[in-house]
């Protein structure tokens, strides 16, 4: 407890003061000086401190390990050493309190040669979860240590003492990440929960549409079930850019056309088929995802997502078989389109370019009977270059 | 007296209702009515956007960004945009990563003119090539350990980082219109904030000053969660390093808000010559009438006032009143809580029920609670000033602190102080109180003893801490001292290409604004 005047000598660290900003400075200093001249401890100044203590009473100059203070019995603290002020001594001449001396231990007190090293056992989290050392003064400075407190190590400031701290932190080579797959900063995604059970509810709509219309014998089946199969592209995708909707539009004309070439039957198909893509799409980006949090490097998640998407395109062709043999549509027509809305699909789901997009299905539009499929061919190479890079399954 | 045209940067700030600077921006705005001033605003949510504070006819231009909502222009690249921005973006990873300041500046600016004609960095920062620089840049020899470590989540998080961080360089504000045509651009904050002043210098030679109240740098280690990953936290941390390094570097004149952020910036490169601490304005004329007063308040009161958090280590105050309490009885200690932790406000009281019981001077009268909780704003303290009148001694226990402003507020009342050594205390105090070790609550209850047990000395402490904060810390010394800066920075002459020839062109042959017409004649159109 002294005032700043006092300890300017005791405390030799960089005056707080701005030099040379505000001359005027000196003159709250200088009312204040009569005062710290007359005050309760100005009889004598403080010497050095040694290190660690915290000496209640300036009086106690010559506090040294052996402790001799004239006039004042020294306390002895089991955890260090306890100057009393002079009313404490007062206080105990008539009757000694014993509860009075007990919070006064200091741990840094008496802790031996190195009483970094104590600070560092008391901060160990903040440095081994430290990346550089300014990370550490940050940390204790939140923690209440000031330059003063520096001091008292031996330090200049804060920052050499957080130096020290940072380069004496022991750390293991094996400091590397959670090794946690399940638990990386990505979300799960639409693996588990209501919402994924509300998306998949939705996928079923069109089919259970489609296939009632049809069932009930409806003109405009369709119609409507390739304007519900195209509907399905637009809901996960994210529009951006000039001309958002090309690649749905660019759907839309080969489904439509297709229907039209090939009859309901293969609407129908589609339609049913969006159930099955939806859960093979949700399943990829998951596995995607934990397969993202395993990986050490950008190639070996390339080599590890490879395989998934054949696997993943290889259901949804079997599943798309299977809508096309349910709503009765040929093979042939049906599983090459579906198998190209479905890499559509994913393509816009995971950010992919638009541009070779639109033209495979562009190129599908054309009245071939191999369009299609050579249109699906195409996107699936483009699909194993693109959805095997980490940057689409980014967070969105 | 000449008039200057300014451009405040803030981000997360001062046009908005809930900002932070949001109080010292506002007065140093409404503080020099005589120049003309432009807002540039990032916004921190959706909800920070919807209200604002009214302002004065003198801000001329208010231009707002969101900081949160993707900036994605939906432009994407063609074949040479793209090797221009993957090299860019190399150098700007590879200095981040290496730790080099040449390397990385280039790549920021490299990043800002491809973003400035061209835009759409937004995809290309989501890019796979750009994965693939940080990539690169991890797994080069001299990196971090950490960040050699790094995985793919860890690349593709920090590649996200990244995009929210550079959204500024995507502005349309890099313009004649814009921040090209003002005369000092004047960032609130460091970081982020001073990013569009960091190229607005680069483009169009605009000075910067960058005022820092609390430092970014600091605030983004300690804002880290508990359970990020180390490598992208590695990451952030040395580009923030290397951003701050920049901006201290680049920016013609800092003013820190106390000698702790002068600290920091010195510690991360800023020169000496270029700093100039300006202490934060407050509001004298609030404390003016405790202050002048010679009623001292309740001899026998300690007065604490400010928000009731872990922070504030209260407990360590109610454990020294204790102490108080055994040679003082008739002591009392009043809580004003401006704000409230509810948690932390209930471990407080239970304390205090425990360690002094409810007391009454006979057997007859009610009792009554020597410590009590109050609310500043109740009916026996209507303002703040009048808590910190109702006491002898004003008491700081802190453990935690940057600018006090509860003890700069304790000196404009004229109350002798008695405060944990923590943050800036020092500094603000400067030998006008009493100043103990944090947490000691002993040496807190022995300084307080002093104090109450010697009212000529406490009142001679009161009286030299207001003499003091009137000196230092009114908003009358923030604003000048701003002035003074602004046509200091101006003198210097224009850093513009047209400027080049010293004295070619004085500071007033290029002075912004309507100087034709003279400030004292009736402008046209009110008159009309």
């Amino acid at each position: 407890m002294t005032t700043l005047d006092e300890r300017a000598a005791a405390a030799a660290g960089p005056d707080p003061r701005p030099a040379g900003d505000h001359g005027p400075v000196t003159g709250p200093a200088a009312v204040a000086g009569p005062d710290a001249a007359v005050g309760l401890d100005a009889a004598v100044g403080p010497g050095p401190v040694p290190e660690g203590l915290f000496v209640p009473r300036p009086e106690a100059v010559s506090v040294a390990d052996g402790l001799f203070v004239p006039g004042v019995e020294a306390v002895a603290v089991p955890g260090g050493l306890f100057v009393p002020g002079p009313e404490a001594v007062a206080a105990q001449a008539p009757a000694p309190r014993p509860v009075r001396a007990a919070p006064v231990a200091a741990p840094v007190r008496r802790s031996g040669g190195d009483p970094v090293k104590a600070l560092l056992h008391r901060h160990r989290d903040l440095c081994d979860r430290a990346v550089d050392p300014l990370e550490i003064a940050a940390g204790l400075e939140a923690h209440g240590i000031t330059d003063r407190t520096a001091a008292r190590f031996r330090h200049r400031d804060i920052f050499s003492l957080a130096e020290e701290l940072y380069a004496r932190t022991p750390r293991g080579e094996a400091a590397g990440p959670a090794a946690d797959p399940a638990a990386g900063p990505l979300p799960a995604g639409a693996a588990t929960g209501p919402r994924a059970l509300r998306g998949f509810g939705f996928a079923l709509l069109p089919g259970a549409l489609a296939l009632g219309a049809a069932g009930a014998g409806q003109p405009w089946a369709g119609a409507a079930a390739a304007a519900a199969a195209v509907a399905a592209l637009v809901w996960p995708g994210r529009a951006a850019g000039r001309f958002p909707f090309t690649a749905h539009l660019l759907a839309a004309a080969a489904v439509g056309w297709a229907a039209y070439r090939h009859g309901p039957a293969l609407a129908v198909a589609l339609a049913v088929a969006v159930a099955p893509g939806h859960l093979v799409a949700a399943a990829f980006a998951a596995r995607a995802r934990s397969r993202l949090a395993g990986s050490r490097g950008l190639g070996e998640f390339a080599d590890r997502a490879r395989p998934l998407l054949a696997g993943g395109v290889a259901v949804f062709t079997a599943a798309a078989a299977g809508a096309a043999a349910l709503a009765g549509a040929s093979l042939a027509a049906a599983v090459p389109l579906a198998v190209l809305l479905f890499l559509v699909r994913l393509l816009l789901r995971h950010g992919a370019g638009r541009r070779p997009v639109a033209a495979a299905l562009a190129l599908a539009l054309v009245p071939v009977p191999a369009a299609a499929l050579a249109a699906a061919a195409g996107l699936l190479v483009h699909a194993f270059l693109t959805l095997s890079r980490a940057s689409a399954h980014a967070r969105p | 007296m000449p008039l200057v045209r300014i451009g405040l940067l803030t981000e997360g700030g001062y046009p908005y209702a809930t900002g932070e600077a949001r109080l010292w921006c506002d007065r140093l705005v409404r503080g020099l009515p005589q120049h003309e001033f432009e807002l540039y605003a990032l916004s921190r949510s959706a909800g920070q956007e919807r209200t604002r504070v009214p302002l004065p006819d003198h801000v001329t231009r208010v231009r707002t960004a969101p900081l949160w909502a993707p900036a994605d222009d939906g432009r994407t690249y063609s074949r040479r945009e793209r090797r221009r921005f993957a090299g860019a973006f190399r150098e700007l990873v590879h200095g981040t990563c290496a730790g080099e300041a040449r390397p990385f500046a280039a790549g920021l600016y490299g990043l800002a003119e491809l973003a400035r004609e061209q835009g759409g960095l937004y995809a290309a920062l989501r890019s796979e090539s750009a994965v693939r620089a940080v990539e690169s840049a991890c797994r080069a020899t001299g990196a971090h350990r950490a960040v050699q470590a790094a995985q793919v989540p860890d690349l593709l998080e920090f590649v996200d980082e990244l995009e929210r961080v550079l959204r500024p360089l995507s502005l349309d504000w890099y313009g004649e219109s814009g921040l090209g045509g003002v005369d000092i651009s004047h960032a609130a904050a460091g970081g982020v904030a001073a990013l569009p002043g960091l190229l607005a210098k680069r483009f169009f030679g605009v000075p910067l000053l960058v005022t820092e109240y609390g430092v970014q740098l600091r605030a983004h280690y300690l804002g880290q969660g508990p359970d990020s990953r180390p490598a992208v936290r590695a990451l952030l941390a040395a580009f923030h390093v290397r951003l701050a390094g920049e901006i201290y570097d680049r920016a013609d004149l800092l003013t820190p808000g106390n000698a702790h952020a002068r600290r920091w910036q010195e510690r991360c490169g800023a020169a000496r010559d270029k700093l100039r601490t300006v202490y934060p304005g407050m509001e004298a004329d609030r404390f003016a009438t405790v202050g002048e007063t010679a009623d001292c308040g309740d001899p026998h009161t300690l007065v604490w006032v400010g928000r009731i958090e872990p922070a504030k280590d209260l407990i360590a105050l109610l454990h020294a009143f204790a102490e108080v309490r055994r040679a003082e009885p008739r002591a009392r200690l009043r809580i004003f809580a401006t704000a409230v932790a509810p948690q932390y406000l209930a471990d407080c009281r239970s304390l205090a029920a425990q360690l002094f019981p409810d007391e009454a001077v006979d057997a007859v009268t009610a009792g009554e609670n020597p410590v009590t909780f109050e609310e500043v704003g109740g009916p026996d303290t209507p303002s703040t000033a009048e808590a910190y009148g109702s006491g002898r001694v004003v008491v700081l226990s802190s453990v935690i602190e940057g600018f006090p402003i509860t003890l700069a507020e304790a000196m404009f009342c004229a109350r002798a102080t008695v405060s944990t050594d923590v943050g800036a205390v020092q500094e603000v105090i400067g030998g006008t109180g009493l100043v103990v070790p944090p947490r000691n609550p002993r040496a807190l209850a022995d300084a307080c003893l002093s104090l109450l047990r010697d009212p000529e000395r406490a009142q001679r402490l009161g009286s030299a801490a207001r003499a003091r904060a009137l000196e230092l810390f009114t908003v009358e010394q923030n604003v000048a001292a701003f002035q003074e800066v602004y046509l200091r920075l101006l003198a210097r002459g224009s850093a513009r290409p047209d400027g080049e020839i010293p004295f070619a062109q004085p500071p007033e042959a290029r002075v912004p604004g309507h100087w034709t017409t003279p400030t004292w004649a009736p402008v046209p159109e009110a008159t009309a």
